[in-house]
């Protein structure tokens, strides 16, 4: 009897976290990594998974939606974009503004090493002269 | 001072200043303000319930021909309340095609408010579940869009329309847009 109990409960919790559409364990698994993956414009930091703003259940439904209708992930995100921009990509795409945020980490990377190279060759100059 | 000493000072005296610089101006940019990628772009294919009448039925069709102005309210949005006034004023005095998006509300209660207050809008778009205001990339209400003749949206300001706003951002658009005329 206590088992029903449990399992009436954690089919209820299971059916209210998927709302109305039903999608079987290969398209949950794509809409799990698509919520991860998008950020809720509302509360900038969350997921769309981990949030549970108003606009993020109803994106969340859309994506569902989507996701029955047979589109694929990258059409789902491109639907997304168009509408709110592509700010809601956790990662960002590269495009002009985010040129500098792509690159910067490199340029940084190539003006330490020219940095450190010109000390260590005037570190040794100044070592061989000394023991000169 | 020999000169690589001389340009290294330089160019360390120019980074920290870039750096400065860089942190000054991110300190007056709001994080949460956020590009649309609709602006330039033609009105999203929609179709919402007529307010007024349940039967008919709105789409984009609805902007061509004028210069409108969407404004994405709902009731028991405070801040909507705030911009109410402002919107009959904006109503009464310029001409505009002044469209509502009634966003997740429930008919009654506009009624209600709009029985005491007034009704700025000419036509009202009624989208009880938000549907339509995921067409138009709306998160969070109030949010206002100018759109163009030829149904292309041209500005967008998300939260409460005030004078402010009016007569330095939207009323210009505007004004622009009408003396362009249509097909321009």
């Amino acid at each position: 009897m206590r088992s029903i109990v449990w399992l009436c409960l954690f089919l209820s919790v299971a059916w209210g976290q998927v709302g109305q559409v039903a999608l079987s364990t290969l398209e949950q698994q794509r809409y799990e990594q698509l919520t991860s993956e998008l950020r809720c414009l509302v509360c900038q930091n969350e997921s769309l998974a981990a949030s549970t703003a108003p606009l993020a259940t109803d994106l969340k439904r859309h994506i569902q939606l989507m996701i029955t209708a047979g589109q694929t992930n990258v059409a789902i995100k491109q639907d997304l974009v168009a509408h709110y921009g592509a700010f809601v990509l956790f990662r960002p795409p590269w495009m002009r503004s985010t040129y500098v945020l792509w690159l910067f980490p490199f340029i940084l990377l190539v003006v330490v090493l020219c940095v450190a190279v010109h000390v260590i060759r005037r570190a040794r100059c100044l070592t061989i002269q000394r023991d000169l | 001072m020999s000169r690589v000493r001389v340009l290294s000072w330089s160019v360390s005296v120019l980074c920290v200043m870039a750096l400065i610089g860089f942190l000054f101006v991110g300190l007056h940019r709001d994080p949460h303000a956020l590009p649309s990628p609709m602006i330039r772009q033609p009105v999203p294919h929609f179709v919402a319930e007529d307010f007024d009448a349940a039967t008919h039925q709105y789409s984009e069709a609805l902007f061509v021909g004028h210069v409108s102005l969407l404004n994405v309210f709902a009731s028991w949005c405070y801040a909507c309340q705030g911009e109410h006034s402002f919107l009959l004023d904006i109503h009464r005095r310029y001409k505009l095609q002044l469209i509502g998006l009634d966003y997740k509300d429930r008919r009654t209660d506009v009624l209600q408010w709009f029985e005491q207050e007034g009704n700025p809008y000419d036509h009202i778009l009624f989208d009880p579940r938000g549907d339509v205001g995921m067409q138009w990339g709306v998160y969070g209400t109030p949010e206002t869009f100018v759109v163009d003749q030829s149904g292309v949206i041209q500005f967008k300001l998300v939260g409460p329309l005030t004078p402010d706003h009016w007569y330095h951002d939207i009323l210009p658009v505007v004004r622009r847009l009408q003396k362009r005329g249509v097909g321009a």
